[in-house]
C-alpha cells in the first residue's frame, strides 16, 4: 500500500502523529473503520458490573457475584468471584475488600455489598484493593481442570499403576465397609472387621489404646469446617488416635519453640509483624511477601512500609528473593543454609556484651514493675535460678518461701543493689547476677539470673566460630545486633518454617527471645498476635461432643505423641533395673504434632504397630514430608502390608495414587468456610459457600459425593456414634440430623454467626451483588429463621470482623500483660528421649545432631557432601497449585540455585543438568541456574516442582482407555525424598528430625552435586 | 538461562535512563491520556498481575499480555532484586501500528489506548516484531490475532480498573488519565522521578516507572524471560 493512497484514506491525521515518526516512513495515529464496540478488541470475559452514562452502576446480566475464600494456601484470605450463571463456571476471583487478609485495611463491614464493588472501581479503586496473590488468581480454574478426578475409582491394576475403573458410590461404600476378595488378591478385611474397640492394638501397651487405632487417617487440620467434621468421625466416632497431619513438616517446631519465649506453659506461638508502624525487619527462614502470612496482606505491608517509611530490613536467606527489593533499605544476609542459629547466636552475644537491648524492658520483673516504667509485659531476664547441681530444685527458679522472702514467685536482687528480693516486689531486676546466696536455712546456693544464663550459652561458642559456620560477617552480625538495640520495640524479628534444620525449635525460641531483648512483643511497631477466628464447634449446635463417644483421654498414638517416662516402655526397664535410656524410637512430648510422616514411619516399621486401612484426604505426605523414606512408600504400595487405602480428593497426587478406592471430592469452590486468617489482626473469620454445583458424581439419592458423605454414609452403615438422625444437640433442646454434607456446615456457620455482634442487615441490593439466593437455598431448611438470617449475613460479606481500635498507646490493644520467658522452667523438666539429657532452660546453640546425639558431620561428612541444602516456597506454588493452569503456565519448572562461584569449584555450569546427591535419600535431578543471588556452599530448590506423579501429570488408564499425563505439569524436580534419613534411628524406615521435637528437617542437609 | 550479563549499565558504559521530561508528561490529548505507573520498589513479585490479566484476557497458554521481569543487580556491598513489570506501553508513536498492512492496530483518540480490531486483523503477526519491547505476544499458527495489553478496555469502557492494576498486591501499579491532574496517575508522575522504557527509541510510550536505578539496561530488563526466575 503506498503511503499517499494510505494517507488519504485515513482522512484526519494528527498533527503530532506526523511529526513525531521515529519508525519507518509511513506515519498515521488513524484507522479508516474506527470500532466503537469493545468486543471487538479481544476476548475477555465479561466485567461483573459496569457504570452507565447516567453514572449509575448495574450488575451484568448473567454474572452472578459472591464473595467466598481462597483455599490455594493456608493463609486463608478471602474471594471476590465472577460466576457465568447460565454455564455453571467460575470465570475469575479477585480479593474481598471486607476482609483484613486482603489489603490489611477492609471496608466496614455495614458498607453495602453494591457498594463494595463501587469503591473498587476507578479512581476510587486505586486506593481499596483487595488483591489475590497469583495462586489464588489461578483458582478459578480448579473447578473444571481436566485432570480432577470426578467419578468413584476402583483400582484395576497394581496399587500405583494409575490403572483404574470406575464405580458406582453404592459398590465403593459397601467394599470398603464389608471387605472381601476385593482385588484378587485374597481377603481385605473391611471396616467393619478392623474396628475392635474391646482388643488392645498392641497388647499389652494399653497406651496404645484399642484396635480401632489401626485405621490411620491423614487429613488437612487447616480447613476448619471440613477438618473438624473429619477429625470427629475419626477420633469421636471411629475411635482413631492416628490422625496425622502436615504441622510438623511445615512451622509446628518453630511455632512450639517461640511459644517458649512467651508463656511459662507448652503452647505455640508465631507472631506477625506490625506492619503500620515497623521501622526495623529482621527476618529469618521466612520471605515476606514472597509466600505466607498472608501474601496479600504481608506483601502490601511491606510495599507500604518501604516506600512511604524507608523500613529498614534485613533477609537472612540463603537465596536472594524479590523481597529484598532494589532501591530501598533492604539488605540480603547470605546464610549458609541450617546456619541461622549461629548468625543469631553471633548478633544475641554482640547485644548482651555491647548492652544493645532494652534495659528499661528487660527489667520489669513483675507487672507492676513493668508498668511503672511505661511497658505492657514483663520478663523473667532478672528472675533467679538456681543452679547448683546438688540442689533438689536445680534448674527451677528459686522459691521466694526458700530465702524467707515470700511465696512460690522468684526472685531478682534490686536493680542497683545487692539486695535480693521477691520478684512481685515491684522492684526493676539486676539483670547480670551469677552469685551463691545463703537460703533462710543457711545454705548456700548458687543463683544465676536468666539473662545472665543467656549470655553464658551465647558465649561459649566464639564470634568467629559463629561467622564461619553461619557465612555471615562479624561485621554484619554486629551491625544487626546495633539496629536491633537502636530501634527497640519498633524492631520486629520474624521468622517461620524455613529454618527446619535440627534445630527448628530452637530458631522459634530465639525469634521470641530477640523480640524479648528489644521489648517489642505487643508493641506498636514491633511483634504483634492477631485476635483469631472466631470458632463454632459450640453455640446454638453442639459439635463438639457426641453421645457415646470413643474417648481417646490417655491414648498415645502411633507416632509417639507423649511423654517417653509414661510408656510402657521405660515402665518395664525401670522395673527390671535398666537404665531406660535411649528409648528405642523418638516420642514426641515437645512437639505431640501427629505428624503424618512419623505416623507412616512407624507404620512402616510395625513399631509401634501397622496400621490396617488408610484414609487419606487432601493431604499428600509422600511428596510433601521431607525425607520420608523410600521404606514407607514401599510400605504403603504392598497390599500385603497396609490392605485398605481410601484416598478422598478432587486431584489424584503422588500419596493417593496408591489407593484401592478413589473417592472424588469437593474443590475449594465448592465447599462451606469459616476459618481464620493469618495475617489479620482483627478477631473474624472469612467465609464462603459453594459456588457453583460440584462436578462429583452423584450417588443414588441424588448427592454429589465428597468426603463427608462417605464418611456419614460408613458412619450410617456401621452405625456408629456421633452421625444421622438427631445427632447433633441444638440448644432450644431439639435434635438435629448429620445426614449429609450441608447439615454439618450449615450448624458450624449458624455457630459462627452467631457469635457475630454486629452483622450489617442484609437487603435486596445487597442479595442481589452477594449471591445470596443461590448460597442459601441449602441451608435455609436447615436452620431457624434467626440463624437463617445471621448465616447470609455472614455470607453476604464472605466472612466477619471485629472492628476496633489497634492500638492502646504504645502497644496492641487487648494484649495482656505477660511473663516473657528468657529462661524457661517447665522445659527443663523434658528428658531427651535418647539421651535422657534435660532439655536447656534457654534457646542453645549446637552442632546439628541425630537421634542418638552424633553430628551430622560425624557421619555426613563435608568430603564426602561438601554443599548445604536448602528448600523454599516459590511464591506461585503451593499443594494444588500445579494443577490451575495458569500457574503450570507460569512456572515450567524450578531450579537448582547456586552461587556461580560454588558452581565453578564443583565443576558445574549454569545450564547444566544436575544430580542432587545425599547419604540415603533418592537422588533428585533438577537444572541447574546460577547468579550472585545465592549463599556460597548453598544449593537451594523450591517445593511444589517434580509432580510427575500426579495432579494431571500422571499417566493414568481408566475404564481401559487412556488418559495422558499434561507434560507442563510434571515440570521441575521435587526434593523431599532426597532428604536423608537419620542413620541413628535404628530402624529400617528413618527420618531426618530436629532433635528437640522431632519435627521434620529439610533445610541445612550436606548434599553432594554432580553433572547428572 | 538467565544471562548473567549486569542489569546495571554502569559495568558497560552505556547511558543512564533519562527521565521522562515533563513536557512529555503533561501533553494532553483530546480525549482520555489513559496511562500507567509503576513503582518497582513496590513490587513484591506476586505475578497475580501475570495470572489475573490472563484470566481475565482469556489468553492462550504462552501468550501472556503482561509480565514481571526480574534479576539480582548490585546494590552497594550486596545484592538486591529488581522487579520490572513490563507489557504494551499503548505508545504515542507506536511502532507497532506503522507496520499493519490492514491498519487493524491503531491508537484511539479517545482514550490512547492502542487496540487491535480483531475483525480487521488479518493475523500477519508483523507487529509482533516491529515492538522494540517485545509486548506483543505472537500466534505461531497465524490463526489468531498477537495477544497484547490493551489497558483491559472491555474493564476501562465500564468504569473498572485493568485486571492487573486491581490486583497488584503492593500497589505498584497505577492506571489512570493523566489528562486530568486529580488522578493518581497525574499526582505520581508530579511528584516522582519517572522513567519509561526504551525512551530514545521514539516511542513516547505511556507507561511510567518509579524507583528503576537510573543505572538499568531496560534493553536487558525487557529481554529477560521471566519464567526463567522462580525464587
Amino acid at each position: 500500500m503506498d503511503r499517499r493512497k494510505f494517507l488519504t484514506r485515513a482522512g484526519i491525521v494528527s498533527v503530532a502523529g506526523a511529526a513525531t515518526v521515529a519508525c519507518g516512513d509511513k506515519g498515521h495515529t488513524s484507522g479508516p473503520k474506527r470500532s466503537q464496540d469493545v468486543a471487538h478488541f479481544g476476548h475477555p470475559i465479561p466485567p461483573e458490573c459496569q457504570q452507565g452514562s447516567d453514572g449509575q452502576w448495574q450488575r451484568t446480566p448473567g454474572i452472578r457475584t459472591a464473595y467466598s475464600r481462597c483455599f490455594s494456601c493456608y493463609n486463608i484470605c478471602g474471594l471476590r468471584v465472577r460466576i457465568d450463571e447460565a454455564n455453571d463456571k467460575v470465570l475469575k476471583v479477585g480479593g474481598n475488600p471486607y476482609c483484613e487478609n486482603n489489603s490489611g485495611a477492609p471496608l466496614p463491614i455495614d458498607t453495602a455489598v453494591k457498594q463494595s464493588y463501587v469503591a473498587l472501581a476507578g479512581e476510587a479503586g486505586l486506593e481499596n484493593r483487595a488483591t489475590t496473590c497469583a495462586k489464588g488468581a489461578s483458582c478459578a480454574d480448579s473447578v473444571d481442570d481436566e485432570r480432577r478426578v470426578t467419578q468413584v475409582l476402583k483400582r484395576a491394576g497394581k496399587r500405583g499403576e494409575g490403572k483404574w475403573v470406575s464405580i458406582s458410590y453404592e459398590q465403593a461404600l459397601s467394599e470398603i465397609v464389608n471387605g472381601g476378595d476385593l482385588f484378587g488378591e485374597g481377603h481385605v478385611e473391611g471396616l467393619r472387621a478392623v474396628r475392635q474397640l474391646d482388643k488392645q492394638v498392641k497388647p499389652g501397651y494399653p497406651e496404645f489404646g484399642t484396635a480401632a487405632n489401626h485405621l490411620f487417617a491423614t487429613f488437612c487440620a487447616e480447613d476448619t469446617l471440613r477438618g473438624s467434621f473429619y477429625a470427629r468421625f475419626m477420633q469421636q466416632s471411629w475411635g482413631t488416635s492416628n490422625l496425622g497431619t502436615k504441622h510438623a513438616y511445615c512451622g509446628a517446631a518453630q511455632a512450639t519453640g517461640f511459644a517458649l519465649g512467651m508463656s511459662p506453659d507448652f503452647e505455640e506461638w508465631l507472631n506477625d509483624v506490625d506492619w503500620e508502624n515497623v521501622e526495623y525487619g529482621l527476618f529469618m527462614g521466612t520471605s515476606p511477601g514472597s509466600s505466607g502470612a498472608s501474601l496479600n496482606r504481608v506483601g502490601r505491608g511491606l510495599a507500604d512500609s518501604r516506600v512511604d517509611r524507608k523500613f529498614k530490613y534485613v533477609c537472612v536467606d540463603p537465596l536472594l528473593r524479590t523481597t529484598v527489593a532494589a532501591d530501598t533499605n533492604a539488605k540480603w544476609l547470605a546464610v549458609k543454609p541450617g546456619q541461622d542459629a549461629a548468625f543469631s547466636f553471633g548478633v544475641i552475644r554482640t547485644m548482651l556484651e555491647e548492652g544493645w537491648f532494652n534495659k528499661v524492658h528487660l527489667e520489669g520483673a513483675s507487672e507492676k514493675a513493668a508498668k511503672a516504667a511505661g511497658e505492657l509485659n514483663y520478663t523473667n531476664a532478672g528472675h533467679l535460678v538456681v543452679m547448683d547441681p546438688k540442689h533438689p530444685n536445680y534448674k527451677g527458679f528459686a522459691k521466694a518461701a526458700d530465702f524467707g522472702l515470700g511465696g512460690d514467685e522468684a526472685l531478682i536482687i534490686k536493680s542497683g543493689s545487692q539486695t535480693l528480693v521477691s520478684a512481685e516486689s515491684g522492684d526493676k531486676a539486676e539483670l547480670f547476677v551469677s552469685k551463691t546466696f545463703k537460703d533462710s536455712k543457711g545454705r548456700k546456693v548458687k543463683l544465676v539470673s536468666s539473662l545472665s544464663l543467656l549470655r553464658e550459652e551465647a558465649q561459649r561458642t566464639s564470634m568467629k566460630v559463629y561467622a564461619e559456620q553461619s557465612g555471615i560477617s562479624i561485621e554484619d552480625m554486629r551491625q544487626v545486633a546495633k539496629d536491633l538495640g537502636h530501634y527497640g520495640r519498633k524492631a520486629c524479628i520474624a521468622g517461620n518454617g524455613g529454618t527446619n534444620s535440627s534445630d527448628g525449635f530452637v530458631m522459634g525460641w530465639i525469634w521470641a527471645t530477640l523480640n524479648t531483648l528489644v521489648g517489642s512483643h505487643d508493641a506498636k511497631g514491633g511483634a504483634s498476635y492477631g485476635n483469631g477466628p472466631i470458632g463454632g464447634m459450640e453455640g446454638r449446635y453442639d459439635l463438639a461432643n457426641i453421645a457415646d463417644g470413643v474417648s481417646l483421654d490417655g491414648v498415645v498414638n502411633a507416632c509417639r505423641d507423649g511423654a517417653y517416662e509414661s510408656s510402657t516402655e521405660y515402665q518395664q526397664k525401670v522395673a527390671k533395673g535398666q537404665n531406660p535410656y535411649p528409648a528405642s524410637t523418638p516420642w514426641h512430648e515437645m512437639l505431640p504434632a501427629m505428624n503424618a510422616a512419623e505416623q507412616w514411619t512407624s507404620h512402616a516399621n510395625a513399631d509401634p504397630y501397622q496400621a490396617k486401612v488408610l484414609f487419606n484426604w487432601r493431604n499428600n505426605f509422600l511428596y510433601s514430608a521431607a525425607s520420608i523414606s523410600q521404606e514407607v512408600v514401599a510400605s504403603i504400595a504392598d497390599p500385603k502390608r497396609l490392605p485398605l487405602i481410601v484416598g478422598i480428593d478432587c486431584h489424584m497426587n503422588e500419596t493417593n495414587r496408591y489407593a484401592d478406592y478413589f473417592i472424588p471430592d469437593r474443590s475449594m469452590l465448592e465447599e462451606y468456610a469459616a476459618d481464620r486468617m493469618w495475617g489479620s489482626h482483627m478477631l473474624g473469620v472469612v467465609a464462603a459457600s459453594p459456588l457453583v454445583t460440584p462436578r462429583t458424581v452423584k450417588n443414588e439419592r441424588g448427592q454429589h459425593v465428597c468426603m463427608e458423605q462417605l464418611l456419614i454414609d460408613i458412619a450410617l452403615e456401621m452405625k456408629l456414634p456421633g452421625f444421622g438422625k438427631g445427632a447433633i444437640a441444638h440448644a432450644d433442646g431439639h435434635q438435629a440430623d448429620l445426614l449429609c454434607f450441608e447439615d454439618w456446615h450449615a450448624k458450624y456457620l449458624a455457630n459462627v454467626a452467631a457469635q457475630c455482634e454486629d452483622l450489617p442487615k442484609v437487603t435486596a441490593e445487597d442479595r442481589e451483588w452477594a449471591g445470596l439466593d443461590y448460597a442459601m437455598k441449602p441451608l435455609t431448611s436447615r436452620l431457624t429463621p434467626t440463624e437463617t438470617s445471621q448465616v447470609e449475613s455472614l455470607l453476604s460479606r464472605g466472612g466477619y470482623y471485629v472492628a476496633d481500635d489497634r492500638y492502646d498507646g504504645d502497644f496492641i490493644k487487648g494484649a495482656g500483660a505477660k511473663c516473657l520467658q528468657i529462661y524457661h522452667e517447665a522445659v527443663t523438666q523434658l528428658r531427651h528421649a535418647y539421651s535422657g539429657e534435660r532439655y536447656p532452660g534457654t534457646i542453645t546453640y549446637q552442632e546439628h545432631k541425630f537421634w542418638n546425639g552424633d553430628t551430622w558431620e560425624s557421619h555426613w561428612p563435608k568430603s564426602e557432601y561438601p554443599l548445604l541444602f536448602s528448600s523454599y516456597k516459590a511464591t506461585v506454588r503451593s499443594n494444588y497449585a500445579v494443577a490451575y493452569k495458569r500457574i503450570a503456565e507460569i512456572s515450567p519448572t524450578n531450579f537448582v540455585y547456586m552461587n556461580q562461584d560454588t558452581a565453578n569449584e564443583q565443576g558445574l555450569s549454569d545450564g547444566d543438568s544436575v544430580k542432587l546427591i545425599t547419604a540415603n535419600g533418592k537422588p533428585a535431578v533438577g537444572l541447574l541456574q546460577t547468579d550472585s543471588g545465592v549463599a556460597k556452599g548453598a544449593v537451594c530448590v523450591s517445593h511444589g516442582f517434580g509432580h510427575a506423579q500426579g495432579f494431571g501429570a500422571d499417566n493414568r488408564v481408566i475404564n481401559g482407555k487412556s488418559v495422558p499425563g499434561l507434560k507442563e505439569r510434571a515440570g521441575g524436580v521435587a526434593i523431599n525424598q532426597m532428604i536423608p534419613s537419620d542413620p541413628t534411628r535404628k530402624a529400617k524406615a528413618s527420618m531426618l528430625n530436629d532433635y528437640w521435637t522431632g519435627a521434620n528437617c529439610r533445610h541445612g542437609v550436606p548434599v553432594r552435586v554432580e553433572k547428572a | 538461562m538467565l544471562d548473567r550479563r549486569s542489569i546495571l549499565k554502569m559495568a558497560a558504559g552505556g547511558a543512564m535512563l533519562a527521565i521522562v521530561p515533563s513536557a512529555q508528561l503533561q501533553a494532553k490529548t483530546p480525549g482520555k491520556r489513559l496511562a500507567m505507573v509503576f513503582d518497582v520498589r513496590r513490587c513484591t513479585g506476586c505475578l497475580s498481575c501475570t495470572v489475573s490479566c490472563a484470566m481475565e484476557n482469556q489468553t492462550e497458554a504462552g501468550r501472556g499480555r503482561t509480565r514481571v521481569n526480574q534479576a539480582c543487580i548490585e546494590q552497594g556491598d550486596s545484592f538486591a532484586t529488581l522487579a520490572v513489570p513490563n507489557q504494551c506501553n499503548q505508545c504515542d508513536n507506536p511502532a507497532c501500528v506503522y507496520v499493519c498492512p490492514v491498519e487493524a492496530t491503531y491508537k484511539r483518540e479517545e482514550d490512547g489506548i492502542v487496540v487491535i480490531d480483531h475483525e480487521e486483523c488479518i493475523h500477519c503477526q508483523l507487529c509482533v516484531d516491529a515492538c522494540p519491547y517485545g509486548a506483543r505476544r505472537k500466534d505461531e499458527t497465524l490463526e489468531t490475532p498477537p495477544e497484547k495489553c490493551n489497558f483491559c478496555i472491555h474493564r476501562v469502557s465500564a468504569g473498572l480498573l485493568p485486571a492487573c492494576v486491581e490486583t497488584c498486591i503492593g500497589e505498584a501499579r497505577s492506571f489512570g488519565d493523566l489528562n486530568d491532574p486529580q488522578s493518581k496517575v497525574s499526582q505520581l508522575v508530579r511528584d516522582n522521578k519517572v522513567y519509561a522504557m526504551l525512551s530514545d527509541s521514539g516511542t513516547k510510550p505511556n507507561i511510567f516507572y518509579i524507583g528503576l536505578p537510573e543505572q538499568t539496561d531496560d534493553q536487558e530488563i525487557l529481554s529477560l524471560n521471566f519464567l526463567e526466575w522462580q525464587r
